[in-house]
C-alpha cells in the first residue's frame, strides 16, 4: 500500500526536496505553501504523516497544528523549523506534533523519522509488547535480557537501551541524532562522533560469534537493525 | 536641555502629572473653604439670633412688669418711646387692645402668625412707615384685659455676616491659589527638569551613543531609583550590543573562508574537464564543507542563546552530578578506543535550579576537548564548596599556558594553529557561556600536568 505523505511547506526549494525525496521512496506526495489550505488537506483527506513547517503564509504552523488536533486528527506530524532551540521544541509537543527536526536537515533524517512516526502510529493501537524479537535475537522488556539464538547476551543499561531502540525500528534506518535523541534524551551533538563508538561495541556483543550481522550501517544515514542489511 | 524643549514647557505643564495634581488639590482646598465657612456662617448667625431672642425676651418680661407697676398707659407711652429711638438693633413694637386695634408701636399691624404664646418666631413684616418688608425675629405676650403686646427684633444682622465671611473666603481663596499655582510651577519646573535630563539621555542613547549615562545624585530619590535602573538596563544593552557585534564580525569573518572556499571548490567542476571520479570527490568535499559551515552557525546561535539569558524560563531543580556522570559515560567508549579512561567522580546529587541539556552539553564540550588532549586519563569531578557546585573535568595532556588561558574562552580561538582541522574554536566560550548563564564562571588552571577547567556555579538560585 502506498503511504501518503503531506508536505506543508512555503520554502519552494525545499519543499520539492522533499518531495522528490518521498517519491523516490515510494511514497505519495501531496504539497501546499499555504497554512490555511494544509489545515484543509490534513483535515479533509487521509495521510499517514504530516511534515509541517513552522513559518507558514496564512496560518502559522502551531496553529495549523493545534487546529488539526482539535479536530479529532491523530496524523503523525513532525514539524520542521529553523527554530531549533529546546523552548521551542518544547512549544511544538505541547501544540500536539510528534517529532521536531531543525532546518537544515538531511533527508535520509526526515526519512527515517517520518518512516518511524508511521510505523510507531501503525503499532500504536496495539498493546504494548513485552518482548521485542527480530530473526534470532530476542529482547525481554520486563527482565531486561537480551537472548540470541537461546545464549545470553549480558548488556549495560545504555547499550540495553540502544537495542530496544534499534529493535523498535528494526527494518528502518535510525539517525545518530535520532540515537542521541531517543537514548540519552539530548537535542545537542557532541563534536566527536561518540555514537559509532557505541554502535560497535554494541555490535561486538550482538553480532561477533554470530554467522549473520543484525546491525548494518547505512552509509551517510546511520544505522539499521535486520537480518540482512 | 534643548532650546526646543524650553519653548514646549507650557505646553508639557499643562499634561504634567504635577500641575493635574495641584489644580486637583485647589479644588480639593476650595471645598473645604466652602465648608468651613459656611458652618462658621451658620454658627455665628445662630449666635446673633439667639442673642436677639434673650434679649427680646428681657424686654417682655420688662414690660410686663411696668404695664403691671403703671398701667396701660405707662405701657404705651414707654413702648411710644422705644420705638422712636432708631437704634442699631432696629428694635419692633406693637401693643394691640383686646379688639385688636393699634394701640402704639412701629408695626403696621398685629401679625396673625404670631400668637400672645412668648415663643420666638422668625418672621417678615412691614414696618409702619418703612417700605420694604423685613425680616423679625420676635415674641408676643398677653397682658391681663386682653391688650397684647409684641416686641422682635430686625435679623439683619445677617446679612453683615455674609457680606463678612464672604470677603473673608475671597481672600482666602485667592490666597490659596497664588499659593497652589506658584507652588506647583515650582514644583513641576524641577520635576520636569530631571524628566527632561533622562528624557535627553534616552535620546542620545537612541541616536547611538551608547556610552551615555543618567547622572546618579546620591540622595536615593524616587529618581535616582530610576536612574540606576536605567543605567543598569543601559549597561546590559551595550554588553549585548558589544556581544552581538563581536559575533556578527566573528561570523562574517569565520564564514567567508568556508564558502570562499566551497565556491572555489564549485567552480572547478567543469564537466568537460574533470573526470567523473574527480567531481565525485570535489561535490563530497563541498557537501562536508556546507556542513561543517552549517555546524559552526549552529555552535553560535547556542552559545547567543545561552548568553541572552532567555533560556532561564526552562531552568528546572536538576541533580548536575548525574548530568556531569551520564556524559562521561557518553564518552567512555570513544575514550577507551583511544587508549584513555574516564573517571567520574560524583559522590552524592547535587541539585542546581539549571538547564539539563545545555550543562550537559557544556560538559560534553569539557569531555570532548579532554579526550582530544589528554595522554591516558580524563577525571569528570562534581563537589560542592561555598555554597557553589564545582564541575571539573581534569586532563594530563599539555595543558594551556597561563598567558592563553584568558584568550582560549574567547570565540573563534584555536590555540594550536596546527589542528585547524577539528574544532570551531567556539567549544569553551560554549561552557563559559553556559557557566555564566547559571550565574557563575569557567576558570582554567593548571592540572600538573594538563589542563584543569572548572564551572563554579553558586546553587542558591531560585
Amino acid at each position: 500500500m502506498t503511504r501518503k505523505i503531506l508536505i506543508v511547506e512555503d520554502d519552494i526549494e525545499t519543499a520539492a526536496y522533499m518531495e522528490r525525496g518521498f517519491v523516490e521512496q515510494g511514497y505519495a506526495v501531496d504539497r501546499t505553501a499555504d497554512g490555511r489550505e494544509g489545515l484543509f488537506l490534513a483535515t479533509g483527506q487521509d495521510y499517514d504523516a504530516v511534515v509541517l513547517d513552522r513559518m507558514l503564509p496564512g496560518l502559522d504552523g502551531l496553529s495549523v497544528l493545534k487546529a488539526v488536533r482539535a479536530a479529532g486528527v491523530q496524523t503523525p506530524v513532525l514539524i520542521l523549523s529553523a527554530m531549533g532551540a529546546l523552548d521551542e521544541r518544547v512549544r511544538g509537543l505541547r501544540a500536539g506534533s510528534d517529532d521536531y527536526l531543525v532546518k537544515p536537515f538531511a533527508f535520509v533524517e526526515l526519512h527515517a523519522r517520518i518512516d518511524a512516526l508511521i510505523r510507531r502510529s501503525a503499532a500504536g493501537t496495539e498493546a504494548p509488547p513485552s518482548r521485542l524479537v527480530v530473526a534470532d535475537l530476542e529482547l525481554d522488556l520486563l527482565s531486561r535480557k537480551v537472548t540470541r539464538a537461546g545464549r545470553p547476551i549480558p548488556l549495560q543499561q545504555r547499550e540495553f537501551q540502544m537495542l530496544e531502540y534499534l529493535m523498535r525500528h528494526a527494518g528502518r534506518v535510525v539517525t545518530r541524532t535520532m540515537l542521541l535523541e531517543g537514548v540519552w534524551n539530548y537535542h545537542f551533538d557532541p563534536q566527536t562522533n561518540v555514537i559509532d563508538v557505541h554502535i560497535s561495541r554494541l555490535r561486538q556483543k550482538v553480532d561477533k560469534d554470530f554467522d549473520s550481522p543484525l546491525i548494518h550501517t547505512v552509509r551517510g544515514s546511520g544505522y539499521m537493525l535486520a537480518l540482512d542489511g | 536641555m534643548s532650546v526646543t524643549g524650553q519653548r514646549r514647557v507650557p505646553v508639557r505643564l499643562w499634561r504634567s502629572v504635577t500641575v493635574r495634581l495641584v489644580v486637583a488639590s485647589a479644588v480639593l482646598s476650595t471645598l473645604t473653604i466652602g465648608v468651613v465657612f459656611g458652618f462658621l456662617y451658620w454658627r455665628a448667625v445662630g449666635v446673633v439670633e439667639e442673642q436677639a431672642a434673650d434679649t427680646v425676651a428681657s424686654e417682655i418680661r420688662g414690660l410686663a412688669e411696668h404695664f403691671g407697676d403703671s398701667g396701660l398707659l405707662g405701657l404705651v407711652r414707654s413702648v411710644q418711646e422705644r420705638s422712636d429711638i432708631t437704634s442699631e438693633a432696629e428694635p419692633v413694637y406693637l401693643i394691640v387692645d383686646g379688639l385688636g386695634n393699634y394701640l402704639a408701636g412701629n408695626l403696621m399691624a398685629w401679625p396673625p402668625v404670631i400668637p400672645p404664646d412668648g415663643r420666638w418666631r422668625k418672621v417678615e413684616l412691614y414696618r409702619r412707615g418703612g417700605g420694604q418688608p423685613i425680616l423679625i425675629g420676635a415674641r408676643a405676650h398677653a397682658l391681663p384685659g386682653g391688650v397684647r403686646l409684641l416686641v422682635g427684633r430686625a435679623l439683619d444682622g445677617r446679612v453683615k455676616i455674609q457680606d463678612a465671611i464672604g470677603e473673608a473666603v475671597l481672600w482666602a481663596l485667592a490666597a490659596l491659589w497664588a499659593m497652589a499655582v506658584g507652588g506647583g510651577l515650582l514644583l513641576s519646573r524641577t520635576i520636569l527638569r530631571r524628566v527632561d535630563e533622562v528624557a535627553a539621555i534616552n535620546r542620545d542613547v537612541m541616536v547611538g551613543d551608547l556610552g551615555r549615562r543618567v547622572p546618579v545624585r546620591g540622595s536615593g530619590d524616587e529618581f535616582d531609583r530610576l536612574a540606576a535602573s536605567m543605567n543598569a538596563m543601559l549597561d546590559r544593552i551595550e554588553e549585548l550590543m558589544v556581544g552581538m557585534r563581536t559575533v556578527t564580525d566573528s561570523i562574517g569573518h569565520d564564514l567567508r573562508s568556508p564558502l570562499t572556499r566551497l565556491r572555489s571548490r564549485l567552480e572547478r567542476i567543469q564537466p568537460s574537464e574533470t573526470s567523473p571520479t574527480e567531481r565525485d570527490q570535489a561535490l563530497d568535499d563541498a557537501l562536508g564543507d556546507i556542513d561543517a559551515t552549517l555546524d559552526l552557525l549552529n555552535r553560535l546561535l547556542e552559545i547567543a542563546r545561552a548568553e541572552s539569558g532567555l533560556q532561564r524560563e526552562q531552568m528546572t531543580k536538576i541533580d548536575v552530578a548525574s548530568v556531569a556522570v551520564d556524559v562521561a559515560e557518553l564518552y567512555d567508549p570513544t575514550a577507551e578506543e583511544a587508549g584513555l579512561s574516564i573517571e567520574a567522580t560524583a559522590d552524592q546529587p547535587v541539585m542546581l535550579m539549571g538547564h539539563g541539556e545545555l550543562l550537559a552539553q557544556a560538559v560534553s564540550n569539557l569531555v570532548d576537548n579532554a579526550t582530544k588532549y589528554a595522554r591516558q586519563h580524563v577525571r569528570v569531578e562534581v563537589s560542592l564548596a561555598d555554597g557553589s557546585v564545582k564541575v571539573s573535568v581534569v586532563d594530563d595532556g599539555p595543558g594551556i599556558p597561563e598567558e592563553d588561558r584568558e584568550r582560549a574562552i574567547q570565540r573563534f580561538v584555536r590555540l594550536d594553529p596546527s589542528r585547524t582541522g577539528r574544532g570551531s574554536g567556539l567549544g569553551l566560550s560554549l561552557v563559559a557561556a553556559v557557566a555564566r548563564l547559571h550565574g557563575g564562571s569557567l576558570v582554567l588552571s593548571d592540572a600538573e600536568p594538563g589542563l584543569r577547567a572548572d564551572m563554579v556555579m553558586p546553587i542558591s538560585r531560585g
